[in-house]
């Protein structure tokens, strides 16, 4: 009862609720992903949005390259986009995004936030996690694999596995999961020992069954059996387990990630594209968004505005995070003497690995 | 009538003044109407290709800066080398593996009656429209350690634990070949169909044995024909992406992957402009080598006769080498005789049960694909656990696909009726006019079919952001026209050179004048053809990803770009139902091209060929 | 409706090759003449000219009194019949034969008498509404032909139009294709290759080798009187003997043959001493027993190497010393000669031509 009352409580107040200077004209175009992921953004962020403030919404598909490109001629396609947060530091680099300014968010929705999710480049989008999905058929309760340490034993945990490709490595936490796995502490990952993770990997390679590369691959391959446990995003495994799918994830030891949006360079569109910012890091459509997809929201206080039981799903809840590793961003862009960054090292060092 | 040969005549003795004025003033109309006919195809391919592809050439050395070290670090890394090397086998192990499957099936095609034929090539064509991405899904289940492949042996009990099938070489093989046996058995065919039975029937009267007739004679003409669609496979193969990187294991990585990766996830455009050019000078270098063997312009179309020309320096040299290993080759036709002879002299059975299995392996991912949209589960399991109709109801209610579907739709429709003209005034041009390094002009028009679309889409992509056309409907149009033109070149060409040429001289000494004759007489009887090049030209821009996700604006994405969306964000029998739905469509509508085809062959054998 | 045609010193140059030297032709209305000479003599050339495809390098075509060279084939008004009919295989028999009107925009009314007037005149009526492939090669052609009269052309030109007909069809085709041509009066070109067509059916044939006009002339002058080797040996069979002129007179002389025997002949402009070769037709040459004496001028001597029966008549071939004379005997029950016996060749004086 609490549940569906909490769920509709939000869009109810809103609508009086919404501050004078966010209100505008106009429009404001984002990319968008499509599928789900679209259908959540809209019921909690743009629909809302749009019959708050009577600025429209327009949407065009996401690809960051292309978007680059645009922004580099100076017209860029669209005003605003999420990117993953080990992203963001190239979009700076390239001269692609605006400072954020932060005056028009309310003083209570500021707090709310953790520090970073208040990049002065970009606004926490979403919490997600990578983590230990496995198959309950294969791995029933008791006998469940619990966290990196167990998913690198075969020995204990037989089956096979699956594991990013190299074009997904940060996203897919690969050599996070590696080092984990060979029993680095959580709060040790970073600086992230290269050969050490790489040579975890080596050995786990001739074990893993499938290599992904779209994060739809890893539920995909629990459910078809190709492999038995999958370094796999939260929001796909509970998505598949929600539809009655055999698969679980381990909290334990799993990567906390999260996404930023940033402001396209040359934007003609930036006064509305912050006074969303503004609008959707409040608690209310925080909370909408987590409800409809399941990944975190990046105002503390809308875990107190979702039903209870999606707290144990929701990647950054109070109960979970505590278990969770933050995935370092600055560490992975950070550049080497060479001025190349640490993310391209790895992925040709991981391209050489694989092709062998 | 070229301006040349009027000077020459200039020797003729008493040659009035004014004669020279009237035949210069007729070279003039039809200098002209070239002109008319080349503009639209030359405006196409130097505004949309030549000049995209030199922005990418210019920021791949940043410019003025002349920056080489992206190259310098396209060849110094030992792996991107690998991945060239690889992607190089890759290409070339699918090349031979689908032509050796196609040959035969080819070959029966050019035996069988019109209606056979007619049920064969529709069967064979259809997978070729089921979207390749469901396709690749497809492959996975059937390929997967507990799919149906695995299932099935240890059922037999032939093995006990599954194999290792999907994520590797072998799987990536078994889905690229699947794309490409149709297009080895459509181009072999359409050389082999030039070619008389009767030649090797001439040779067993002769007294060759079947084998020996086999080899000796009807092979070795179709090589050129075999050599083509291996050229052209190749080529298509090693510009492929996503079957690699979804089928494949971990080392399978294609080039064309690289590059996307490249300039998707890092970012580094100058990297990817870098190894989009190595890509392209390699395949410059493939087509240069095919050139020493065979005119270049066959590989596009089969038609253009070439016997009378002097046999390559390669060629001839292939041939000195045959005959040194003549004895080799009678040994070897000893043995094949002895194995095979049972089987070539009553030869229609097994090939017919031979033709099938092929069917079978095109059409199977497209049965998985079918069951699929029955499915109970919300999973892409098969079996499937029960049968419902759930996806079909969803897709029913489903008005983001609905507007994908009908925009695919009008893109096409636009798309195909551009392409149809351009292509056909360019056909039109390059057969029925006489001009300098004309060969070289009709390659330059089939350019992009040998530039990797994702170098096509890039390119156009960062052209059209300069003319400020990005984003807008026309800017998409003109992507896909530019990928569809070479395919109704080649169709439209083919039907010109076997146009009855005494057709339109009939039509204008009784009267007709230049376009009542286009309106009249040569337009309604290339009617058929130009139905065929329209439905290519409107299913490549049907199926088309690359181009769309780089050239979209603020429009509804395209049936593929909503697959390819939805497919990275989930996994579910929706998709097949909507590929199910379009296989049907497609079908439909390619029977339909056929039947009118066939109606409109029926009254016109005279007239028109293919 | 018939009109005269005038090619006056055509010539035609593909770069550095006369195709088409020095023509200079009067065909008088009504008048049927046929273009006849070997494969690349040019004779499909000079009526392309005529038809308007190709343009003359110098020279003037009349068409009555109006040069045509400068006009466009579909302002010429000529009717054409192709070698393969070049039907329009879309269109039905009767739109086929409509089409020089509905090009003109005829009126319907007139237009459709016209067609079926044209139809009836080549006795197709029945198969107005069929289509080009459904009809055989002898109704394609009465087809092709009611399509070039259809509209009254000025004058019909014919591109080997038979050639493609078998043998029965093609005797058929050539009566109705003289009688057509009467019923109308209409000016005729007719390209052949064929000698059998040319002799039946024209006024007058114009003999064409290497570009050039060899002869000009009736059909019976041509054979009886042909004024080349070209002529003499293109048109028909014949004999030609190694002669000297001796003594002429009058325009015929007195002649030695084959180095040998003496005779005499008609001369074609030789004079004494001229070396030359005495044409006859094997039909005009008798053949006796050796015994007999000559009963004409020209005689020799030889042995029967061969007869052949050939029904209507015998063909003997006669060796005399080292020629080889060929006879040519109406079958009527006389004496019949075998291989082997001596015999005597002879022929009137009249009917021997001495050709350079």
């Amino acid at each position: 009862m609490a549940a569906v009352l909490f769920g509709a409580l939000p869009t109810i107040v809103l609508a009086d609720d919404v501050p004078a200077n966010l209100k505008g004209s106009g429009e404001l175009v984002i990319t968008s992903g499509g599928g789900t992921w679209e259908a959540a953004q809209k019921k909690a962020f743009f629909d809302p949005f749009t019959r708050d403030t009577g600025i429209k919404v327009v949407l065009v598909p996401e690809d960051h390259a292309k978007l680059l490109a645009s922004v580099k001629l100076g017209q860029p396609e669209a005003d605003m986009t999420s990117v993953p947060g080990g992203a963001l530091a190239g979009f700076v680099e390239k001269d692609a995004v605006e400072k954020i300014d932060y005056s028009l968010f309310a003083k209570e929705t500021l707090d709310e936030m953790p520090e970073q999710m208040k990049n002065e480049n970009g606004v926490g989008a979403l919490l997600y996690s990578i983590g230990v999905g496995y198959n309950t058929t294969k791995f029933p309760k008791g006998k469940e694999p619990k966290n990196w340490v167990d998913f690198y034993d075969v020995k204990k945990f037989p089956g096979a596995r699956s594991l990013p490709k190299c074009e997904k490595l940060v996203d897919g936490g690969l050599l996070e999961g590696a080092l984990m796995g060979d029993g680095v502490a959580s709060d040790k990952v970073y600086p992230i020992d290269m050969d050490r993770a790489f040579a975890k990997v080596a050995e786990l390679k001739p074990h893993v069954g499938r290599w992904w590369v779209a994060g739809a691959d890893a539920p995909q391959s629990l459910i078809s059996g190709e492999v038995d446990m999958a370094a796999a995003y939260n929001g796909r495994i509970f998505g598949a387990k929600k539809d009655g799918a055999p698969v679980e994830l381990s909290w334990d030891q799993s990567l906390l990630q999260y996404d930023f949006w940033v402001l396209m360079k040359g934007s003609p569109n930036k006064e509305n594209a912050e006074k969303f910012l503004a609008y959707i890091s409040r608690p209310e459509p925080q909370a909408a968004f987590a409800e409809a997809i399941s990944y975190g929201p990046v105002n503390e206080k809308a875990f107190s505005l979702v039903p209870k039981e999606l707290l144990d799903i929701l990647p950054g809840s109070p109960a979970i995070a505590k278990k969770q590793v933050f995935q370092d961003y600055k560490w992975w862009n950070a550049k080497n003497a060479e001025g190349r960054t640490n993310w391209d090292v790895a992925l040709e060092r991981c391209v050489v690995l694989l092709s062998q | 009538m070229d301006v040349a040969n009027v000077n020459l005549a200039g020797l003729a003795p008493n040659k009035p003044a004014e004669r020279q004025k009237t035949m210069k003033r007729s070279a003039r109309k039809v200098t002209l109407s070239s002109v008319i006919a080349a503009a639209p195809l030359l405006i196409l391919l130097i505004g949309f290709l030549a000049v995209p592809l030199s922005y990418i050439v210019w920021g791949s050395f940043e410019g003025t800066k002349l920056n080489f070290s992206h190259y310098a670090r396209v060849f110094a890394s030992a792996t991107n080398l690998n991945i060239l090397l690889h992607t190089l086998r890759v290409g070339l192990i699918v090349t031979v593996v689908s032509i050796i499957l196609g040959y035969p099936v080819a070959y029966l095609l050019t035996k069988v009656r019109s209606l056979p034929l007619s049920v064969l090539s529709i069967f064979i064509l259809i997978p070729l429209f089921t979207a390749f991405l469901i396709r690749t899904y497809a492959w996975m289940i059937i390929l997967g350690r507990e799919g149906i492949i695995n299932n099935a042996l240890i059922w037999l009990g032939v093995i006990t634990a599954p194999l290792q099938l999907l994520n590797t070489t072998f799987a990536v093989v078994v889905g690229m070949t699947h794309v490409f046996v149709p297009m080895a058995i459509f181009t072999m065919y359409s050389a082999m169909a030039q070619i008389d039975h009767a030649y090797a029937h001439a040779a067993q009267i002769l007294g060759a044995k079947p084998v020996q007739a086999f080899l000796r004679v009807y092979l070795p003409m179709t090589l050129p024909g075999v050599f083509s669609a291996g050229i052209l496979i190749f080529i298509s193969a090693i510009g492929f992406y996503i079957t690699p990187a979804l089928l494949g294991g971990p080392s399978d990585t294609m080039i064309s992957q690289m590059i996307v990766d490249q300039m998707t996830t890092l970012l580094n455009f100058e990297l990817g402009y870098a190894s989009s050019i190595v890509l392209l000078l390699v395949i410059i270098a493939i087509l240069f080598v095919a050139s020493l063997f065979i005119p270049l312009e066959m590989i596009w179309s089969s038609a253009s006769s070439s016997s009378d020309q002097e046999p390559r320096a390669a060629a001839r040299l292939l041939k000195r080498a045959k005959r040194a290993l003549g004895p080799a080759v009678s040994a070897i036709e000893g043995v094949a005789h002895a194995a095979t002879g049972q089987l070539l002299t009553k030869n229609a059975g097994w090939l017919w049960a031979y033709t099938v299995a092929i069917l079978i392996f095109l059409t199977a991912p497209l049965i998985v694909v079918v069951i699929l949209s029955f499915s109970s589960s919300p999973f892409v399991v098969f079996p499937p656990p029960g049968l419902s109709l759930q996806w079909w109801r969803k897709l029913a209610n489903a008005t983001d696909w609905h507007q994908s579907f009908l925009f695919s739709i009008q893109l096409g429709i636009a798309a195909a009726f551009i392409a149809t003209i351009i292509g056909t005034m360019g056909a039109f041009w390059l057969v029925r006019t006489k001009f300098m390094f004309k060969k070289a002009l009709f390659l330059f028009s089939l350019s992009p079919l040998m530039v990797p679309v994702v170098i096509i889409a890039t390119s156009l992509y960062v052209f059209e952001a300069r003319i400020k056309m990005l984003g807008t409907f026309s800017g998409l149009v003109i992507g896909h026209v530019l990928l569809s033109v070479p395919y109704v070149i080649v169709v439209m060409s083919a039907a010109l050179r076997n146009f009855d040429t005494s057709l339109e001289p009939a039509a204008a000494v009784h009267g007709a004048r230049p376009l009542q004759v286009l309106r009249l007489v040569t337009l309604p009887i290339l009617k058929p053809t130009l139905l065929t090049a329209g439905l290519l030209a409107f299913l490549t821009s049907f199926d088309e990803l690359l181009v769309g996700i780089f050239l979209l604006g603020r429009q509804t994405p395209t049936l593929p770009i909503k697959f390819w969306a939805d497919i990275k964000y989930q996994i579910d029998p929706l998709l097949s139902a909507a590929s199910t739905l379009i296989v049907v469509l497609v079908t439909a509508s390619i029977i339909t091209v056929q039947l009118i085809r066939m109606r409109h062959e029926k009254r016109t054998t005279a007239g028109t060929a293919d | 409706m018939s009109t005269s045609l005038e090619m006056k010193n055509i010539q035609k140059f593909y770069g550095p090759l006369h195709v088409v030297k020095d023509f200079d032709l009067h065909i008088q209305p009504g008048e049927f003449v046929t273009f006849l000479g070997p494969s690349g003599s040019g004779k499909t050339t000079a009526l392309k000219m005529i038809a308007g495809f190709e343009t003359p390098t110098s020279g003037d075509i009349f068409l009555g009194s109006r040069s045509i060279v400068d006009l466009p084939a579909y302002d010429r008004g000529i009717g054409m019949v192709f070698q393969n009919y070049a039907l329009f295989p879309h269109m039905t028999v009767s739109e086929n034969v409509a089409f020089p009107l509905t090009v003109r925009k005829a009126a319907r009314k007139d237009a459709e008498d016209k067609v079926a007037k044209a139809l009836s005149l080549v006795k197709m009526e029945q198969y107005k509404g069929r289509y080009p492939n459904q009809l055989s090669g002898g109704q394609q052609q009465r087809v092709a032909l009611a399509r070039a009269i259809v509209f009254n052309p000025s004058i019909l030109l014919m591109d080997e139009p038979l050639g493609a007909l078998d043998r029965n069809l093609r005797e058929h085709m050539k009566v109705e294709i003289m009688r057509i041509q009467k019923d109308l009066n209409m000016t005729v070109v007719f390209v052949t290759h064929d000698q059998d067509e040319a002799l039946t059916m024209s006024d007058r044939i114009a003999v064409i080798n290497e570009g050039s006009l060899v002869q000009v002339d009736d059909s019976k002058s041509l054979y009886n009187r042909p004024r080349s080797r070209f002529v003499a040996s293109f048109l028909g069979e014949s004999n030609m003997i190694p002669c000297r002129v001796d003594e002429a007179q009058n325009g015929s002389a007195k002649v030695t043959l084959a180095g040998a025997a003496s005779g005499a002949a008609q001369l074609s402009g030789q004079i004494n001493g001229d070396q030359g070769w005495l044409f006859v037709r094997p039909e005009r040459v008798e053949i006796n027993l050796s015994s007999e004496p000559a009963a004409v001028t020209n005689s020799l001597d030889g042995v029967v190497e061969s007869a052949l029966f050939l029904g209507e008549m015998t063909r003997y071939l006669i060796r005399c010393g080292n020629e080889t004379i060929t006879v040519k005997r109406q079958n009527r029950g006389q004496l019949h000669f075998a291989g082997g016996t001596p015999v005597k060749v002879s022929w009137k004086a009249e009917d021997c031509v001495v050709l350079q």
